[in-house]
C-alpha cells in the first residue's frame, strides 16, 4: 500500500475509505474475528480477495468431518509469515492426527497465543507439544477428564501464561510442567483434576493462581510466591499452607447440588482459617456463600483475624444471611478504603437449610439478624439499609461503590436513589463517614 | 517535579503544547524528539489537526496519573475508561474513525490502534451479511457473480 494514501484526510461521505487503508491494518481489524469472519471479506470486492490471508490470528472450530477438506485447503492458502494467535477447537468426528497436525502447523508458524479444545475421549497430548520455544500464552481444554501427562521433558520458555481446562494431571505430571516453564506468570486450573497438595514453591515467577474445582474436594495449596489467587469451589474452601505473598484474593463458592450444611459442617471453621493466612492482602473480593459461611462463623461466636484489606468486593445478593458475616468483616477490617456492593441474582445458600441447620445446632439466629431483612423478595429498602450497615460499619471507607446489576426493578431503583442520597446527607455533618468521599451507583 | 511540556504539529500548521507524559503514549514521538533540542516543534506530516486533537483528547484521559496512593482505585477506573472510550469511539463518523486508526498506527500508540480495530470490527462488520458490509462501509462489489460465486467456493466452509 503506498503511503501516500495516509497523507491527505478524505472527507467525502459515502467514499470507500476503509478499502484505501493498508492491507496491515485491515488484517488487524479481522483479527477481531473468527477466521470464518474474516474469510467472509474476501467477496466484498476484488481488493478483499486476498487481505484475509495475512491475518496474524488464526481462530477456526471444525466439528464437521465434511468441512474438514474444505478449512484444510483454507489453511493451505493462509499465506502470512507472522501467526501471532492460533485457535483451534475439534469435536469428535475429526482425527486425534488432525488435530496433532493443526498443533504443528501453528508451532512452526512461532504461534505466541495457542487454544487449543479437543472433544475426542480419546486424545492423547504429543509429545511434540511438550517442546515450544514461542509460545506465550497457552490454554488447553481437554474432554473430562483426560490425562495431560508429559512423557517427555517439558520446554515451554517463553510461557508465561498456562490454562488448562478438564485436565487430569498427576502430582508427577503438574511438577514435570512447572519445571518445564520459568517465566510462567498465570497459572489456571478450570475443572481440572489437580493434585490434592498442590505445590507451587518451585515456580518463583508464578504470581496468578486460578481454580475453579466443581467436582473434587478441594485439597491444599503450597504457593508462597503468588500474589493473586481466585478459588471458586463447589464443595467449600480450600486449605491455604502457604500463601505468603498474597496481596489480592477472590473466593467464591458456587453451586451446590447437595446440601452444604451437614451436621458435620467445618466450612466456618476453614474459612476463617483462610482469613487468617489472607491477613496481608488488600483487595478482596468475595461471593454470597462466603458471606454465608461468615455469618455462621459470626453466629457461633468464633474469633476472626484482624485484615489490612483495603479494597473490598462483595457478591452478592441481599438476604438476611449475609450480613452478619459482613457487618464482622466490615469490623475487622479497620483499613478499608473502597468497598464495591454488586448485587445480583445467585443462588447462596436457601433459607430453609441455613435456618435448618442453625435450629439443628442449637444456635439462635433471632438476636443475629440485624435490621429487617427479608429472606426472599428484596426491596429498594432493603438495599438502602445494607448500604447503610455497610457504611455504618467501615468508618474509613473513601468510595463506595454500588452495582446493581439489574438487580432492582426500575421503580425500585427510583425509589432507591433517594433513600440513599438523605442518608449521605445526614451523614454529611456527623462524624460517621468523615473521609468518604465518592459514592457511585450504578444500576 | 515540573512537567515538562511537548509541541506538536499537524499536517496543516496547528500547533498543540500537551505534557511529556500525555505525548509519550505514542511509540513513535519518543524517536522524534532529539536530544539536545527537546523543546522544538515536532512536526506529524501525516496527521490532519482535527484528528490529532482527537488523538491529544484520548491520550489526555490516558495518561497515567504517577501520584495519588495508587490503592484500590484502579478497577472502578478502568471501568470509566472502557465508557469514556465508547462514547468517544460513538461520537465519530466514518472518515475521522478511519482517519485516526491511521493516525494511531503511524503515532504507535497501541492501545488506541486496538480500541478502533474493534469499534471498527463490533460496529461495521460483526452480525452483518456481505451486502450489509458493502452498504455500510460503501464498499463497491466489482466482482461479477461467477467471480463472487468462485470466491465462496475457494472457502467454501467459511459461508456455511
Amino acid at each position: 500500500m503506498a503511503e501516500s494514501e495516509c497523507n491527505g484526510e478524505i472527507k467525502l461521505a459515502g467514499v470507500d475509505f476503509i478499502s484505501s487503508l493498508p492491507d496491515a491494518i485491515l488484517q488487524q481489524i479481522l483479527s477481531c474475528f473468527p477466521t470464518k469472519i474474516a474469510i467472509r471479506t474476501s467477496v466484498l470486492s476484488k481488493r478483499w480477495k486476498h487481505v484475509w490471508r495475512e491475518t496474524p490470528r488464526l481462530s477456526f472450530d471444525c466439528h464437521r468431518a465434511d468441512h474438514l477438506s474444505s478449512i484444510k485447503k483454507t489453511l493451505s492458502s493462509y499465506s502470512a509469515l507472522k501467526l501471532t494467535s492460533f485457535d483451534v477447537s475439534i469435536g469428535d468426528d475429526i482425527s486425534e492426527t488432525q488435530f496433532d497436525e493443526w498443533i504443528e502447523f501453528a508451532m512452526s508458524r512461532n504461534a505466541e497465543n495457542l487454544s487449543l479444545e479437543c472433544s475426542r475421549d480419546d486424545y492423547r497430548v504429543p509429545d511434540f507439544f511438550y517442546h515450544n520455544s514461542s509460545v506465550k500464552q497457552l490454554s488447553v481444554t481437554l474432554r473430562y477428564y483426560t490425562d495431560m501427562n508429559p512423557k517427555c521433558s517439558v520446554s515451554w520458555p517463553s510461557l508465561r501464561s498456562l490454562s488448562l481446562t478438564r485436565c487430569c494431571l498427576s502430582d508427577g505430571s503438574l511438577a514435570s510442567i512447572l519445571s518445564g516453564c520459568p517465566t510462567l506468570e498465570t497459572l489456571i486450573l478450570n475443572l481440572c483434576e489437580e493434585p490434592h497438595h498442590l505445590d507451587l514453591s518451585n515456580s518463583p515467577n508464578l504470581k496468578r493462581l486460578e481454580i475453579n474445582n466443581q467436582n473434587r474436594e478441594p485439597g491444599e495449596i503450597v504457593a508462597p510466591h503468588i500474589h493473586y489467587l481466585r478459588l471458586t469451589t463447589r464443595y467449600g474452601p480450600y486449605t491455604l499452607v502457604d500463601v505468603s505473598s498474597l496481596t489480592e484474593a477472590n473466593f467464591n463458592i458456587s453451586n451446590f447440588w447437595h446440601r452444604i450444611l451437614k451436621a458435620d459442617f467445618l466450612g466456618d471453621i476453614i474459612m476463617l482459617k483462610i482469613l487468617a493466612k489472607l491477613q496481608n492482602i488488600e483487595r478482596l473480593t468475595i461471593g454470597a456463600r462466603v458471606l454465608q459461611i461468615l455469618t455462621l462463623a459470626e453466629i457461633r461466636g468464633l474469633t476472626f483475624p484482624q485484615l489490612k484489606i483495603k479494597a473490598l468486593t462483595v457478591e452478592t445478593t441481599i438476604v438476611r444471611s449475609v450480613v452478619p458475616g459482613i457487618v464482622r468483616l466490615l469490623r475487622s477490617s479497620p483499613g478499608l478504603k473502597k468497598i464495591t456492593v454488586c448485587t445480583m441474582e445467585c443462588r447462596a445458600i436457601p433459607v430453609t437449610e441455613f435456618d435448618g441447620y442453625l435450629d439443628a445446632q442449637g444456635l439462635n439466629p433471632d438476636q443475629c439478624w440485624m435490621g429487617f431483612f427479608p429472606a426472599v423478595d428484596v426491596k429498594s429498602e432493603h438495599v438502602a439499609l445494607f448500604m447503610e450497615l455497610v457504611l455504618w460499619n467501615a468508618k474509613t471507607l473513601e468510595t463506595v461503590v454500588l452495582r446493581l446489576g439489574g438487580y432492582l426493578s426500575e421503580t425500585e431503583y427510583q425509589k432507591l436513589l433517594p433513600m440513599l442520597s438523605r442518608y449521605m446527607n445526614g451523614r454529611k455533618h456527623s462524624r460517621a463517614n468523615a473521609v468518604l468521599n465518592s459514592f457511585a451507583i450504578i444500576p | 517535579m515540573s512537567k515538562k511540556n511537548i509541541v506538536l504539529k499537524s499536517s496543516n500548521g496547528i500547533i498543540f503544547e500537551v505534557e511529556e507524559a500525555v505525548a509519550l503514549q505514542s511509540e513513535t514521538i519518543p524517536y522524534m524528539i532529539e536530544d539536545d533540542c527537546a523543546n522544538d516543534t515536532i512536526p506529524l506530516a501525516n496527521v490532519t489537526g482535527d484528528i490529532l486533537a482527537l488523538v491529544i483528547e484520548y491520550c489526555k484521559k490516558h495518561v497515567v496519573v504517577a501520584d495519588g496512593d495508587g490503592g484500590g482505585s484502579s478497577s472502578s477506573s478502568q471501568e470509566d475508561l472502557k465508557n469514556w472510550d465508547a462514547q468517544f469511539m460513538n461520537d465519530l463518523d466514518q472518515s475521522k474513525i478511519f482517519n485516526l486508526l491511521l493516525a494511531a498506527d503511524f503515532l504507535n500508540i497501541k492501545t488506541l490502534f486496538d480500541l478502533t480495530c474493534q469499534f471498527v470490527a463490533d460496529t461495521m462488520i460483526k452480525g452483518k451479511s456481505v451486502e450489509e458490509v458493502r452498504r455500510t462501509l460503501n464498499i463497491e462489489k466489482d466482482y461479477t457473480s461467477e467471480e463472487e460465486a468462485k470466491a465462496r467456493q475457494e472457502n467454501e466452509w467459511a459461508f456455511k
